[in-house]
C-alpha cells in the first residue's frame, strides 16, 4: 500500500521534475541576460591610479593592510575602467587618522599618477547569531582626480561567517563583492565627471548651499564701508573673502555647489525702510559691488572652488533693476513702466509689470537682451572653441 | 551633587562625540542583525508542513518559520588602535511563528527576549571582554542540523571574562541557571565553568569546556531538593502516586507523607569538546563536537485526586537524578569542484539514559543516529540546484516507543496493549529516510551556506513509523482516531517555497 502512495504522488513529481527544472533554469538564465547593465566608464588609455589600503584595528593594535583577495577584486574593478593600480605601502597612510590626512599623504608620496584611491576599512564583531558569526565591515572609499574632483562613499557591509576561526580577513573577503560594486559606481561617477566634457547629467549639482554674501562671514574688514552688524537692515560686512575661508567647511557638509546672492553694483541705501544687503537691487550686472570683493577676489574664489571640485552659481538679476538705477535715466526705453503688479495670477502682469515697484526690464527689446547677455557672458569662464 | 552628575554626563557625551569623529571607516553606534526563515508548504497529508519530526533528519524542510532580531548599541566606542574602554549593549528577540505561515499565526506570545547582555573591554586588563547578562557560548554549529552540541552557558545569567589572544581564547563564567532549569519552580543553581579554544596555524582548532551547576539546599524553600518518601517509580511515571496511596488509605489524604530534604546534593554538569580542521585540498572545514551532560534533577509535580479534586506536590529529585545525555556530531564541508559543486556531510549520534527508569519507553532512554549529505550544484553564480538526503535510526532502550501502523494501539509489546502509556507503540526502532531537492536562488553567490536564499524544493520522507510527521492524528496511544486511514502512512511528500537568511 505504501509504495502506491509514493507512485501516485512521488511519481508525478519525479517525472515532471527534470522538465520543470530545465524550464526554470532557462528562465533564470534568460532573466539574468535581460537585465540591462549600467555602462562602465572606461578611460581611452590605461591610466595609473595610486591605491592605498588601511585596515584600522577594532581596538588596540596597529593598522594593517587589506587581504589580497579584496585587493584582487578592487584591481579587477579598476581594470574594467582601464585604471592600473599602483599600490602605495601601508606606511604612507598608517600615520594619519583622518581620510583627509591620508589623502594628503598619498598626494605627497606619489606625485605622478593622475588618480588616487584610498580604501579604509574597520572590521568589528557583532555577535554569535543562530549558529553563525556576524561581523560588520565599515568601509570608506575615497577617489580623487589629482587637483580635481574628489568623491567619497562611506558604508557598512554586514557579513555572516560560518566558522569562528574566520575572523577579520575572512569578513573583508566576504565583503569584497559589495565593496567592489560600490567602488565601481564611485569610479564611474568620478570618471564621468572629470574625463569627459560636461553633459547635462554630469553638470547637475549634488548639494547646493545658498550664500547670502553679506550675512555669511566678514573675511576682509577693509571693504566694510558703513557695515553695522547691530542693525538688521544694514550691511553686516560679509564678503567673498569670508566665503573662501569657509569652503573646507562647506565641502565637509557634502556641498558641491555654492550659489551666491547678487554681488554686482547695487543700490546700497535703504528703500521704504528695507535694507539693501540682499543685493537684488542691482545697478550694473557687469561690475561688482566693492563691499563684497573685487574681480581678483572672484578669480580667487573660482580657483578655490575648482581645486575642491566644487561649482559656483552667480545670481544675475535679469527681471528688473534697483530703484533709481542710473540705467533708468540713461535708457528709459528699456523698461515697461506699466505700474506695479496687482493681479498675481495674470501672466502678462507678472512678465511686464513692476514687482514691488522695481523697474521691470523689457527683455523683448533687442538692446536690453543684448546688454543682459553681454553682462552674463562676462562672468562665464572662457571656453575653448 | 546634581552639578557633578551633570558634569559627568556632559563629559560622557563629549567622549562619545569625540571618539565617533575619529574613525574614518564608518562605525555605526547602533546596528541590528538577525535571522529569518519563512516558507509556504501546503500539506495535503494532514501534516503541519514539516517533513518529519525534527532536526535529526536535517534542518531542511523539518523546521518551521523563525525570526530573530539582535540589536547592538555601542555605549562607548573606542577609537581604532587604542586601549580605551569600550562598551556595548546587546538584545535579541526571537521566536518561531509568522502570521499565516504556521498555526500560531505570528503570536508575539511565541517570541522571547532570548539574549540581553552588556559587553565591555579594556577594563582592568587589555584584551579581556567582560560580559554581564546572558552567557550563551558555542564552539560552532552543525549547520545541516541546526544543532550546536558544544554549547555552554546557554542557561546561565551571570558574568564572564573572555581573554582573546592570537593563538587561543579563554572564557571563565559564573552565574545562575535556576530560571532556565526550573522556571516557576525557581531555585538558585550556582553555575561556573570555563572554556578554551586554541588555534594551530590556521588549519587546526581544538577546544573544550565544562560547566557545573550546584543547587544549594535552602531549608523551607518549597522549590529546593525535597523528596516525597515511599514513592515507587512506576507510580511516578504513571502519575498515579496519590491514587495508589488513597487506594491503600482511603481516608488518609491528610496523612500523605510530607516531603523531606534529599540526602544528596542536586548537581548537574556538562562537558564539551571540539576539534576543527580544514583549509587544505577540497576540505573547507570540518567540525567535530561532543557533549556529555548530567541533567539537573527535577523538583516536583502536582498530583490530583480525581474524586476529591485535592492535590499534593510529589517531590521527585531522587527519582530524576540519574539522567545523562551524550551527543556528538561531525560536519565536513567540501569544495568538490570550485564554483561548480560543493558538498556538506554531517553525522550525528546521541544517547540519552535515565537509569532510574527501566520501565517506560521514552526519549530519555534512546539512541539516535543520523547522517545527512547535501550537494549544491551551481548553474550560475546565483542559480543553484540543491540535493539533500538523510538516513536516521532511533532506537528505544526501554521498550516500544514507535508504532508501525495506524492501529498499533491494539498491538503493543507482545500483543499486550498498555493504554496507560508506559509504551508508545509496537516498535523499538524507527528508521527514516528523507530526500529533498530543488532550485535555489542565492543573490549573494556561491556557497551552500550563502544567504539569503530562495528555494523551491520537493522533499519526501519514508519512515517505518506510521504517519511520522507532526499532525494531530496519532500522537497518543489512547487517542481515538475517528478518521483512521485505510492503510499505514509511511510516506510524506511536501513541496516548499521558502526563503532563509541572516542579515
Amino acid at each position: 500500500m505504501a509504495p502506491l502512495g509514493f507512485a501516485r504522488v512521488g511519481g508525478l513529481v519525479l517525472s515532471r521534475a527534470p522538465r520543470l527544472l530545465a524550464v526554470l533554469s532557462v528562465l533564470g538564465l534568460l532573466g539574468g541576460a535581460c537585465i540591462p547593465r549600467i555602462p562602465i566608464q572606461r578611460l581611452p588609455t590605461t591610466t595609473p591610479i595610486a591605491v592605498a589600503y588601511v585596515v584600522d584595528p577594532a581596538f588596540a593594535g596597529e593598522p594593517t593592510t587589506a587581504p589580497e583577495k579584496l585587493k584582487a577584486v578592487i584591481a579587477a574593478i579598476l581594470a574594467e575602467r582601464n585604471l592600473q593600480p599602483v599600490e602605495l605601502p601601508l606606511e604612507v597612510v598608517k600615520g594619519g587618522k583622518l581620510t583627509d590626512t591620508r589623502m594628503a599623504a598619498m598626494r605627497e608620496a606619489d606625485t605622478q599618477t593622475p588618480y588616487l584611491l584610498l580604501v579604509e576599512l574597520r572590521v568589528q564583531f557583532f555577535s554569535q547569531l543562530d549558529g553563525r558569526y556576524r561581523w560588520e565591515v565599515g568601509t570608506t572609499l575615497t577617489a580623487e582626480r589629482r587637483q580635481g574632483t574628489q568623491v567619497k562613499d562611506p558604508f557598512e557591509v554586514p557579513i555572516v561567517l560560518i566558522y569562528d576561526h574566520e575572523k577579520q580577513d575572512a569578513a573583508m573577503v566576504a565583503a569584497s563583492h559589495d565593496i567592489g560594486s560600490r567602488l565601481g559606481v564611485l569610479l564611474d561617477g568620478l570618471l564621468s565627471a572629470s574625463a569627459t566634457a560636461p553633459t547635462a547629467a554630469s553638470a547637475k549639482p549634488g548639494a547646493i548651499y545658498f550664500v547670502m554674501v553679506d550675512r555669511f562671514l566678514n573675511g576682509n574688514h577693509a571693504n566694510d564701508a558703513d557695515a553695522d552688524p547691530s542693525d538688521l537692515s544694514a550691511f553686516h560686512g560679509g564678503d567673498l573673502d569670508g566665503l573662501i575661508d569657509r569652503l573646507d567647511w562647506l565641502q565637509s557638509l557634502g556641498i558641491d555647489t555654492v550659489w551666491l546672492s547678487p554681488i554686482f553694483t547695487m543700490r546700497t541705501e535703504q528703500w521704504h525702510g528695507y535694507g539693501a544687503f540682499h543685493g537684488y537691487w542691482t545697478f550694473d550686472l557687469a561690475s561688482l559691488e566693492p563691499r563684497f570683493g573685487t574681480e581678483q577676489t572672484v578669480v580667487k574664489l573660482r580657483q578655490a572652488l575648482r581645486t575642491r571640485g566644487m561649482k559656483l552659481v552667480l545670481d544675475l538679476v535679469l527681471n528688473h533693476v534697483g530703484p533709481d538705477a542710473p540705467v533708468i535715466a540713461a535708457h528709459p526705453g528699456w523698461f515697461h513702466r506699466r505700474g506695479g503688479v496687482t493681479d498675481w495670477h495674470d501672466a502678462t502682469q507678472l512678465e511686464t509689470f513692476d514687482v514691488h515697484g522695481l523697474p521691470d526690464l523689457a527683455q523683448e527689446n533687442p538692446e536690453v537682451a543684448a546688454s543682459l547677455r553681454a553682462a552674463t557672458r562676462r562672468w562665464l569662464r572662457p571656453r575653448p572653441a | 551633587m546634581r552639578r557633578s552628575s551633570l558634569t559627568v554626563f556632559i563629559a560622557w557625551l563629549g567622549v562619545l562625540c569625540a571618539t565617533s569623529a575619529l574613525a574614518q571607516a564608518p562605525d555605526s553606534r547602533f546596528s541590528a542583525g538577525g535571522y529569518y526563515r519563512i516558507m509556504a508548504r501546503p500539506d495535503f497529508q494532514g501534516g503541519d508542513g514539516r517533513l518529519g519530526y525534527g532536526n535529526l533528519y536535517g534542518r531542511l524542510m523539518n523546521e518551521g518559520p523563525y525570526a530573530a532580531l539582535e540589536m547592538k548599541l555601542d555605549l562607548l566606542q573606542a577609537p581604532p588602535g587604542t586601549t580605551e574602554i569600550w562598551a556595548s549593549l546587546h538584545a535579541r528577540i526571537e521566536g518561531g511563528t509568522v502570521f499565516s505561515a504556521d498555526s500560531s499565526n505570528g503570536s508575539l506570545a511565541n517570541f522571547r527576549v532570548s539574549q540581553l547582555y552588556a559587553r565591555a573591554g579594556n577594563i582592568l586588563a587589555p584584551n579581556v571582554v567582560w560580559q554581564l547578562g546572558t552567557q550563551q557560548y558555542f564552539f560552532g554549529d552543525l549547520g545541516l542540523y541546526d544543532i550546536r552540541p558544544a554549547q555552554l552557558f546557554d542557561d546561565t545569567i551571570g558574568l564572564s571574562a573572555r581573554y582573546l589572544a592570537e593563538k587561543f581564547d579563554l572564557l571563565l563564567t559564573i552565574g545562575d541557571a535556576g530560571f532556565a532549569a526550573r522556571g516557576l519552580q525557581y531555585v538558585p543553581l550556582l553555575t561556573a565553568g570555563a572554556a578554551i579554544r586554541a588555534r594551530f596555524g590556521g588549519h587546526f582548532e581544538l577546544g573544550g569546556g565544562a560547566q557545573v551547576s550546584v543547587e544549594p539546599f535552602i531549608d523551607g524553600n518549597r522549590n529546593s531538593s525535597y523528596v516525597t518518601p515511599t514513592v515507587r517509580y512506576e507510580e511516578y511515571v504513571r502519575r498515579e502516586v496519590l491514587q495508589r496511596y488513597l487506594e491503600d488509605f482511603p481516608l488518609g489524604f491528610n496523612q500523605f507523607p510530607l516531603p523531606r530534604p534529599s540526602a544528596d546534593t542536586s548537581a548537574s554538569y556538562r562537558a564539551v569538546g571540539y576539534l576543527g580542521f580544514g583549509g587544505f585540498g577540497p576540505v573547507r572545514w570540518d567540525n567535530f563536537f561532543i557533549r556529555y551532560q548530567r541533567l539537573h534533577p527535577q523538583n516536583f509535580y502536582t498530583d490530583t485526586d480525581a474524586n476529591s479534586g485535592r492535590s499534593v506536590q510529589i517531590y521527585v529529585a531522587d527519582l530524576t537524578r540519574d539522567r545523562y545525555a551524550l551527543l556528538m556530531g561531525n560536519e565536513l564541508q567540501l569544495k568538490l569542484i570550485p564554483d561548480r559543486l560543493d558538498a556538506v556531510w554531517s553525522v550525528l549520534y546521541s544517547q540519552n539514559r535515565d537509569y532510574a527508569n527501566s520501565i517506560k519507553a521514552s526519549e530519555d532512554n534512546r539512541i539516535a543516529m543520523s547522517t545527512v549529505l547535501r550537494l549544491q550544484l551551481y548553474f550560475t553564480r546565483s542559480l543553484h540546484l540543491l540535493f539533500e538526503t538523510s538516513i536516521a535510526q532511533e532506537q528505544s532502550l526501554n521498550g516500544n516507543l514507535y508504532r508501525s501502523n495506524f492501529d498499533a494501539i491494539f498491538s503493543s509489546s507482545q500483543g499486550v496493549a498498555d493504554a496507560r502509556g508506559l509504551e508508545y507503540g509496537d516498535m523499538k526502532t524507527r528508521n527514516t529516510v528523507q530526500l529533498k531537492t530543488g532550485l535555489v536562488l542565492n543573490p549573494t553567490g556561491f556557497g551552500i551556506y550563502a544567504r539569503p536564499s530562495i528555494r523551491l524544493l520537493y522533499g519526501f520522507q519514508h519512515s517505518t513509523q506510521h504517519a511520522a510527521f507532526g499532525n494531530a492524528f496519532v500522537q497518543q496511544l489512547d487517542q481515538f482516531d475517528a478518521f483512521r486511514p485505510r492503510s499505514t502512512i509511511s510516506w510524506h511528500h511536501l513541496v516548499s517555497l521558502e526563503s532563509e537568511g541572516w542579515f
